[in-house]
């Protein structure tokens, strides 16, 4: 092993690693080491650096795993419950101890991203042996990495709500370091750069959904009311410039609108108190504004205020925690690169570690978060419960 | 039916209120409108009655 490691937590039935090894083979022995020989996953998650061979990565972790299903994306940086940073690999295994039973597929969006997403979601299921809408939603939960450069997200999670509307599929977009130009996902040593991967599991534990933001809404809302959708760009709001209104709500004059404005106010679709989160992307110079999300006319939203981040991600996993019963056994999360940005600008990453401690993780800086549909500048995730006294490995 | 109530009260016919959580939420993240409890401003307003079905739509629901 060539590469540095970081020990990581092992909870019975989840095992996490990092490595910063950059060779492929070194890669795969090093995770491999980490996660012992001793262990048997049904499922394995991995998240590299955008320059990473992830088809051979995930090739060569199959080969060692063939009953395991292996997925894995480019990030814009990786983290574990003891490792945050940019440029290693980071991986989580779950057990057959967690999992009863898991399927992978990938799908390419070459042809179309609705025909794409059908065709996998159609052998996921021939693999199940069960339609994805007749899979209880209680035991059954879905994961999805999808490229984060093709706007393809919001048809994606529409598809799989065609598909399974009471299943969640929780996931990110890949990304790939800041540079927007390529990012891929990975399915068992494939890959493709405009596509998603999508993971049906059946759990032995329980499960929760996590999502926070570091955000509440703020006394300003708007109605859009003239936008592009697919090319995600408002130009009008309440029927007024979008500029001009989204500047008098922030209490700025219009051209002073940049970046640091966006993440401390973007914007926010309200379901009960929780905000889905569209960020605002660029000023356009025909006077539109770009989102990272699609905005449709007629959406009602709030601007957004900034609240702490920590806090914020401390109250989530105490809520999930206690959802669990009271602890935690292993968790994959997706954590918007605004979010990293502001880690990165408050030098938040160590305290981030501390609220991990202990619970076995993998989880990636993203392009964007999906859960029903797509999202910005949130942390999302699946948590599972520990694995019980008693709890024999799924046939 | 010319208000999301009706539209509501037909997905549990068709659907159960089983389904109608996830799927509410599913439209209320694609519109901002929500289908469970539809504000009184939205329930009879066309232009959102028309957004829910479209979304429903979307989702491989007819009413």
């Amino acid at each position: 092993m060539s590469g540095s490691t970081t020990n990581t937590a092992a909870a019975r039935g989840f095992r996490s690693a990092h490595t910063a090894a950059t060779q492929s083979r070194e890669i795969v022995e090093d995770l491999v080491a980490q996660f012992g020989e001793d262990c048997d996953p049904r499922l394995v998650l991995t998240f590299f650096h955008h320059d990473a061979d992830g088809a051979k990565i995930t090739g060569l972790l199959s080969e060692r795993w063939p009953s395991a299903q292996v997925v894995g994306c480019t990030t814009a940086g990786e983290f574990t419950e003891t490792h945050a940073g940019q440029g290693g690999t980071v991986a989580l295994a779950l057990s057959g101890e967690v999992i009863t039973n898991a399927a992978a597929e990938i799908a390419g969006f070459r042809q179309g991203t609705s025909d794409g997403v059908d065709a996998a979601i159609a052998r996921l299921e021939s693999g199940l042996g069960s339609k994805l809408r007749d899979l209880s939603p209680s035991t059954h939960i879905g994961l999805l990495m999808v490229d984060g450069m093709h706007g393809d997200e919001e048809l994606v999670n529409q598809r799989l709500g065609f598909h399974a509307p009471s299943l969640s599929f929780v996931g990110g977009s890949s990304g790939d370091g800041l540079e927007f130009t390529r990012t891929r996902v990975f399915c068992n040593g494939r890959e493709s750069d405009h596509g998603a991967v999508f993971v049906v599991l059946e759990a032995r534990v329980p499960f929760v959904i996590l999502k926070t933001c570091s955000l509440r809404p703020g006394p300003h809302h708007f109605t859009v009311t003239r936008a592009d959708v697919t090319q995600r760009v408002v130009h009008e709001v309440d029927g007024r410039p979008v500029l001009q209104a989204y500047a008098e709500a922030v209490g700025i004059p219009p051209e002073e609108l940049d970046s640091q404005v966006f993440m401390r106010h973007p914007w926010g679709v309200m379901v009960g108190d929780d905000p889905w989160v569209r960020s605002p992307r660029e000023v356009l110079p025909d006077g539109g504004l770009r989102f990272f999300c699609q905005i449709p006319e007629g959406m009602p939203l709030s601007v957004m205020e900034n609240t702490d981040l920590i806090a914020g991600m401390r109250t989530a996993l105490d809520g999930v925690r206690a959802d669990l019963g009271g602890a935690a056994g292993g968790a994959v999360l997706f954590n918007c690169i605004l979010r990293r940005l502001q880690m990165d600008a408050d030098g938040l990453h160590q305290a981030w570690l501390e609220l991990l401690a202990d619970l076995p993780t993998a989880g990636f800086h993203t392009y964007g978060e999906s859960w029903l549909g797509h999202m910005n500048q949130t942390c999302t995730g699946i948590v599972f419960a520990p694995v019980s006294e008693g709890t024999t490995p799924g046939a | 039916m010319r208000k999301i109530s009706e539209i509501r009260d037909a997905v549990v016919a068709s659907r159960g209120s089983g389904e109608l959580v996830m799927l509410s939420m599913r439209v209320m993240v694609a519109t901002g409108v929500s289908l469970k409890d539809p504000k009184p401003e939205h329930d009879s307003d066309p232009a959102r009655v028309q957004q829910v079905r479209k979304a429903l739509t979307d989702l491989g629901v007819t009413v």
